[in-house]
């Protein structure tokens, strides 16, 4: 039988990020020209966290998850739906969510699935959340987002290797109680005019593996087997996206910017987020802009600074959020959660 | 005065002084990077209040290139 319906409410929120580190400083030995100072300058990053060889999304999500268990948050045999958020499965199939399920140990009345979605993913993945609670199709849906986009870099190309790092992160959606808490309205956007300004091309049904690698022209290397950003275009399209996002997520709550307490954007890179909170007015200390020991790591970026803004008391229960995700695809959506 | 202001963001950027931007200044090579591209859409976009396409802004070979296809863009989004 189905649980009764009721609203829903992120419940808690962990993170996991490997043990492996690349530094600025190993990154300047290998591109001389980019000293360690002037990567921070331009990124905001020191550092990202890098999976082993042998580390695939499953097993970042998994001890991501675990974390949650290990906390009391929930107990396994009360999560009955499982969604997995990746652009970096370990395999094409079985479905990565399958894979978790079991090594998670959750019920096999459990449903799980996977969803391919980058820097939106995280909020994507609530609404999906969010609609399974509602509906009284689950009552405690574990949302895991993580990503291993190291795994697709070209060792020789700069501009991503300074940017992205490797995490997963575990978020409990489960029905609201008496608190308070509530997740949304949401807004959503998509522009498929974008999917060749942050692609891996190669590798999948459109287009075979083994095609030489061209060499780079202004937007950096360009290898099909290897992730090609068009930094600049994706730079132009987050200014153009995301504060349309912003006004029509806060139109759709009836509320201002000043009725929000914290915003928690897509943490893409230090000069992106300057540039919007620039534009949308939004005084500092209520926006967050932290990615110095964990690069962009893509669908984890929010539900990370959430899990460290709640850390260190930046956020408090009871606040009101605006999560806000954009990239790859081109994708975005925001929400608004009251915590 | 917005095209001072802009001038000035992109001599910063350029690390020349501002007087020295005059219309055949050459954007080549140097501190004209994908950085500097991210700078001048911010700066544009803050000083005119529009959003250049990137691919025509990184093809312009001098200051004078650039300041025509901000006002080309300006032209188009108030038609």
């Amino acid at each position: 039988m189905n649980p009764p319906r009721g609203q829903a409410r992120i419940v808690a929120t962990r993170a996991y990020l490997p043990e492996g580190r690349l530094s600025n400083e190993e990154l300047a030995s290998a591109f001389p020209d980019w000293g360690p100072e002037k990567i921070h300058a331009k990124t905001g990053i020191r550092c990202r966290r890098i999976a082993a060889e042998s580390e695939c999304a499953s097993d970042l999500g998994v001890k991501a998850a675990s974390r949650l268990f290990d906390d009391g948050v929930c107990r396994r045999e009360d999560v009955d739906f499982l969604l997995f958020c990746t652009q970096s499965p370990d395999h094409f199939l079985p479905t990565t969510a399958c894979l978790v399920q079991d090594r998670l140990g959750l019920p096999t009345s459990c449903g799980a699935l996977d969803f391919n979605l980058g820097c939106s993913g995280f909020v994507y993945g609530l609404a999906l959340a969010k609609g399974l609670v509602e509906t009284g199709s689950a009552r405690n849906v574990l949302l895991i987002t993580a990503e291993t986009y190291s795994k697709y870099l070209h060792p020789e190309d700069r501009g991503v290797r300074t940017i992205f790092g490797d995490a997963a992160a575990a978020t409990l959606v489960s029905a609201a109680g008496a608190d308070g808490a509530r997740l949304g309205p949401f807004v959503f956007g998509t522009d498929g005019r974008g999917d060749d300004k942050l692609i891996v091309a190669a590798g999948a049904a459109r287009s075979p593996r083994g095609r030489e690698v061209k060499d780079g022209d202004s937007h950096g290397l360009h290898s099909p087997d290897h992730l090609f950003m068009n930094g600049a275009e994706v730079y132009s399209f987050t200014l153009r996206a995301v504060p349309q996002a912003f006004r029509r997520l806060l139109a759709a709550a009836a509320i201002g910017p000043d009725e929000v307490d914290y915003f928690l954007f897509h943490q893409a890179n230090k000069y992106m987020l300057d540039a919007l909170r620039a534009k949308l007015e939004i005084p500092p200390e209520r926006f967050h802009a932290d990615i110095e020991s964990t690069g962009n790591t893509v669908s984890a970026t929010i539900p990370i600074a959430l899990e460290g803004a709640l850390e260190s008391g930046r956020v408090r229960p009871g606040d009101l959020v605006m999560l806000l995700g954009f990239g790859v695809g081109y994708s975005w959506a925001g929400a608004l959660a009251r915590l | 005065m917005n095209d001072a202001a802009f001038l000035a963001e992109l001599a910063e950027t350029l690390e020349v002084p501002a007087d020295r931007l005059t219309d055949d200044f050459p954007l080549a090579g140097g501190n004209w990077d994908s950085m500097a591209l991210l700078v001048v859409i911010t700066a544009i976009d803050k000083h005119y209040g529009v959003i250049v396409d990137p691919a025509p802004l990184w093809k312009c070979k001098t200051v004078g290139a650039l300041r025509r296809v901000i006002d080309e863009t300006r032209l188009k989004r108030s038609a």
